[in-house]
């Protein structure tokens, strides 16, 4: 709270002059999403992990095949019994795991391979299978994954949470359908008009709210937007909840830029831990 | 003028028997001794030569390094007259035993001029050195907007708070490590909310002191400094009614004959509020305000004082739709009886507070209340070569406290509660003895003092031995050294969320000081040095502060502006994290005040070197880092002076190190929640540009039959300096700009006493 009322007084008292670039603008390379398959790992699961990577140009390749690939993709996945917050100090050792790629060429690792790794809290009593004694005592366990990409020179790092669910649990990552403009999924945009933008997401993909209500019993989605030119009003939108089976997110508004041709990116973060990103190449007249 | 000196001696002799002297107390003459002492300025410590000191029909005149012997003088208490060739006249009570020292006013000063310390009033605290302030001088000090306890910021050993915001950081101790107490009662706030005012008005205020450390076993509870702050008995005459007016606030006050004694009576109130409420900010609202009141009164023979204060502060802060109001407020009500016969001296005072703190946010509620009751209680028994005393000091609180807030997040795995509410009962019990002994005719003092507390909240019982040596040199030269050893109960607010095994206790602190204070005709003044030093232990430390990234703003260890009000205002506000009492600390450094009167300039260059480090943090490396105040150099140099019989002038500079700050190496992306984390280089190793800053005052007064009216212009930072204050960053950390400190701050003021 003294944070929190601090963070209101700071701002206040900054007088700052010169306004920064916002966080909507890609202006470099950046790691916008760490997608995973399914969207959380099960006990007795494996999964895989993609990272999208993008830069003025549009999205970056993963992999060595791809179009404008990355130099090189590192992930590792941590202990679950503590906090990760600067990674080169809480997750090395034997606190981390590094991922390989499997068959298809993507970084997977399974939920037994990381409980023997991780096995239980520290100071908690042995089971014979300490992770689903912990759900079944109704605590969370959340892996952190870092993910090091190393692109124009720079090593960029980011880092996800996985949920850890039994195998009764069912979880989704979010479908972005379509983004639209003015209603209407165009491509091509005037020069320096404004245009509401709205996200599409499948209803179908949505799991259940984790306190459903009346009003909302499906879980909350909310997407944050990029572009590589033009001005994006509010880095993020929810998607407004509703009966039909494609679901709009609050409209935003985003002013195009100079003619040209820009890259706009969404990531769509649900409240289970699902997660998907969508770019979309613009055409500016 | 020795024939007017004289005529001024007598009638102030005996105006002082009238009021004071009753036959049954004169002593016999068997009981009567000499006293011993010296008369210096004021202002500048020197000598003052040629003045008469009397009492009943005895009379001396000072030699010319101001000492005098004042022999047949009565056992115990009486009046002593001084008067002296441009000074004002003093009346004081003073007993036989110990040497005295005078310090008289210069005459024709702005304003009335009463502040008259006596040294031995110091010692009863037993520190090694103490800064007294001058409430006429420092009423008229540029930077302190007419605030005589805004004035402690420019005193040596106290740190640069920035932006202003009130609190003291005395020798590299905490702001909650500094005790504040006005007539014995304990004073939760100093400042009113963001620093713009102090919670007592400068006309109500009789004395203050400032014992940065080293202060002797009669005050407890705290292992920093202590401010000691006097109030002022009303007008026994006839009923007066001043008041003044700002750009800030408007008070009001009166005082005068009742019940039986003297009534004083007081009201401001901050009008910041409407004036921003009256300017177009967009969105964006900004509301702060507060409001201050006082009653005293004190009976005829000055046995007995009731005194009832409070404060009521609050802000509101909006943007667009999201909405922030915090407030805090505090109310004391208390009485002092106080009595001397022969050489006992008897002192309690019984006191009840209530104080309440709310932060209301759209998502978050937040609302602390503290009743207390306490009584502190003194006896002292004067002897030939000093005098023994003993104490007791109770308290009872009952903190309350309902958080509907993020909890402080708990490692993964772990469940933190949502909401928690309750209450806390705890009582204290502090006992101290204390014993002034002089020797080798008074050249040499020793100290010793013992003071056991009780800590309700943690229940522990602890001992603190503090003890005081002085050594007068020569009449003008004055060693002084102290060792001691200081508690401080935890914070009710630390007990909001605990972790299990992780035990929390009284933080503590030996504290050691030495010191010099020399008085130099050359010099045109006294100068003051004093080294000190003190490790502390216990204290409370973030356990879980991993889940905050250190160079985050905000965090404890990330430095600049939101870490400095962190301390500021965990006290109140609580720290909202897992603590434990793992800290260490290390504070040393030397400290020099010049004080000096040339002609009618009249000032103090004040020069601090300080260093302050902690330790202890679960996430930072073992050694020491320094304290988010450390601030090595801290340089006050201040002047004022009269300009014909109207106008005074006065400017003051200060120049400070800048605050450490935790630097950023780089950052990450969360992908989870889409904020770039910052990943923090060497805890708090870099720091802010210095700090510095000229301020000017002007006054204008006219005195009339029917009072003084004076106007002031109190300009703060007017060269509109920009000084850094604390960093802020873009989204992802990669560039950084300054957060500017306080920009040219004009305050307007007039004020009128009767």
């Amino acid at each position: 709270m003294t944070a929190r009322l601090l963070a209101w007084l700071v701002p206040l008292a900054a007088c700052a002059s010169d306004e920064p670039a916002p966080i909507t603008e890609v202006n470099g390379p950046r790691v916008l999403a760490i997608t995973t398959e399914p969207s959380a790992l099960h006990l007795d699961g494996v999964f895989e992990l993609g990272v999208l990577t993008v830069d003025p140009d549009g999205p970056r390749a993963e992999l060595p095949a791809g179009e404008r690939p990355v130099e090189a993709v590192r992930m590792r996945a941590c202990a679950p019994w503590k906090f990760v917050v600067d990674p080169e100090r809480d997750c090395v050792g034997g606190d981390a795991v590094p991922l390989a790629r499997n068959a298809n060429g993507r970084f997977a690792i399974s939920a037994p391979v990381l409980a023997a790794a991780f096995p239980a809290p520290p100071g908690t009593p042995s089971t014979s299978d300490p992770w689903r004694a912990a759900l079944a005592a109704k605590l969370a366990i959340r892996v952190p994954i870092i993910t090091e990409v190393d692109v124009g020179g720079r090593t960029l790092v980011a880092k996800r949470l996985v949920d850890v669910i039994d195998g009764e649990t069912v979880r989704r990552n979010p479908r972005l359908v379509d983004i639209r403009f003015d209603g209407a999924p165009i491509r091509t945009l005037r020069a320096g008009q404004r245009y509401t933008m709205t996200v599409i997401v499948d209803r179908a993909s949505l799991d259940e709210a984790p306190i459903p209500s009346e009003d909302s019993p499906l879980e909350r989605v909310t997407g944050y937007f990029f572009a590589t030119a033009g001005e994006i009003e509010d880095p993020e939108a929810s998607v407004v909840s509703g009966d039909a089976a494609e679901l709009e997110t609050e409209a935003n508004t985003y002013t195009a830029g100079s003619p040209g041709r820009a890259w706009l990116f969404v990531v769509a973060n649900d409240e289970t831990g699902g997660a998907s990103a969508i770019s979309l190449p613009l055409t500016i007249e | 003028m020795r024939a007017v000196d004289a005529l001024l001696v007598t009638c102030l002799v005996a105006g002082a028997g009238v009021v004071r002297a009753q036959p049954a107390d004169t002593p016999a003459p068997s009981d009567r001794a000499t006293l011993r002492g010296s008369v210096v300025d004021r202002d500048t410590g020197l000598a003052v030569a040629g003045a008469i000191v009397a009492t009943g029909t005895i009379e001396v005149t000072t030699g010319e390094d101001g000492s005098f012997e004042l022999a047949g003088v009565p056992a115990g208490w009486f009046d002593l007259v001084v008067v002296g060739d441009g000074y004002e006249p003093l009346v004081e009570r003073v007993r036989l035993g110990v040497p005295i020292r005078i310090r008289v006013v210069p005459s024709g000063e702005l304003g009335d001029s009463e502040l008259i310390v006596i040294e031995e009033r110091r010692k009863l605290l037993g520190q090694t050195i103490s800064y007294d302030v001058g409430r006429d001088l420092v009423r008229s000090l540029p930077g302190s907007g007419n605030d005589t306890l805004k004035s402690l910021q420019s005193l040596p050993g106290t740190a640069r708070v920035p932006f202003g915001l009130g609190g003291l950081v005395l020798r590299g101790f905490a702001p909650r490590d500094t005790n504040v107490v006005l007539d014995g009662i304990e004073v939760p706030i100093l400042y009113h909310f963001g620093g713009l005012a102090s919670f007592y008005p400068s006309t109500m205020i009789e004395s203050m002191e400032l014992v940065s450390s080293g202060y002797g076993p009669r005050y407890g509870r705290g292992q920093g400094g202590l401010v000691d702050i006097r109030s002022r008995a009303g007008r026994s005459d006839r009923w007066a009614v001043g008041s003044e007016v700002s750009l800030l606030d408007a008070s009001l006050r009166a005082e005068g004959p009742a019940a039986g004694g003297n009534v004083s009576l007081g009201l401001r109130r901050s009008f910041i509020d409407a004036v921003l409420a009256a300017v177009p900010t967009g969105d964006l609202t900004l509301a702060p305000r507060y409001l201050d009141s006082q009653l005293r009164w004190q009976s005829r023979s000055g046995k007995l004082t009731v005194l009832a204060f409070g404060s009521d502060d609050g802000i509101g802060l909006g943007t667009g739709s999201d909405r922030l109001d915090a407030r805090q407020s505090f109310v004391r009500a208390g009485l002092r009886y106080e009595d001397r016969r022969d050489d006992m001296e008897l002192s309690v005072v019984p006191w009840v507070g209530f104080d309440r703190t709310s932060v209301v946010t759209d998502e978050n509620r937040v609302i602390r209340s503290n009743v207390t009751a306490a009584t502190r209680a003194t006896v002292q028994r004067g002897l030939e070569d000093g005098f023994v005393a003993a104490g007791l000091d109770v308290q009872g609180n009952r903190y309350g406290y309902a958080l509907d807030t993020d909890a402080p997040e708990l490692p993964p795995g772990q469940m933190a509660p949502a909401q928690i509410a309750g209450s806390r009962w705890a009582a204290d019990l502090g006992m101290w003895t204390e014993l002034l002994h002089r020797f080798a005719n008074g050249k040499l003092a020793i100290q010793p003092g013992l003071r056991g507390d009780r800590f309700g909240l943690t229940r522990e019982w602890v001992l603190d031995p503090r003890i005081t040596f002085r050594q007068q040199a020569t009449p003008s030269v004055v060693f002084t050294q102290s060792i001691g050893r200081y508690h401080q109960p935890v914070l009710a607010t630390a007990l909001d969320y605990q972790l299990p095994g992780e035990p929390i206790r009284a933080s503590r602190a030996w504290q050691a000081s030495a010191g010099v204070n020399v008085v130099s005709k050359m010099l045109g003044g006294d100068v003051t040095v004093n080294a000190f030093g003190a490790t502390l232990r216990d204290l409370p430390v973030d356990v879980i502060s991993g889940a905050t990234p250190i160079a985050a703003p905000g965090s404890a260890a990330a430095g600049g502006v939101g870490a400095a009000s962190r301390q500021l205002t965990e006290e109140q506000f609580g720290s909202y994290s897992y603590q434990a009492s793992r800290g260490r600390g290390r504070t040393y450094g030397l400290e020099t005040l010049v004080r000096r009167r040339v002609g009618q300039i009249q000032g103090w260059l004040a020069y601090t070197y300080s260093r302050s480090t902690r330790a202890g943090d679960p996430w930072a490396p073992a050694s020491y880092a320094p304290y988010v105040l450390d601030q090595p150099h801290v340089l006050t140099a201040l002047a004022t002076a009269p300009i014909g019989p109207r106008w005074r002038v006065g400017a003051r500079v200060r120049y400070a190190s800048g605050n450490p700050i935790t630097p950023t190496v780089g950052s990450y992306i969360d992908t989870t929640t889409q904020e770039y984390v910052p990943l923090s280089g060497s805890v708090l190793s870099e720091r802010l540009p210095a700090f510095f800053q000229i301020d000017v005052r002007i006054d204008r007064a006219w005195q009339r039959s029917w009072g003084t009216l004076k106007l002031f212009l109190d300009v703060q930072n007017v060269t509109n300096r920009v000084n850094p204050e604390g960093v802020t960053y873009n989204f992802d950390y990669s560039s950084k700009q300054y957060t500017r400190g306080l920009p040219i701050f004009p305050s307007l003021g007039l004020e009128y006493t009767p």
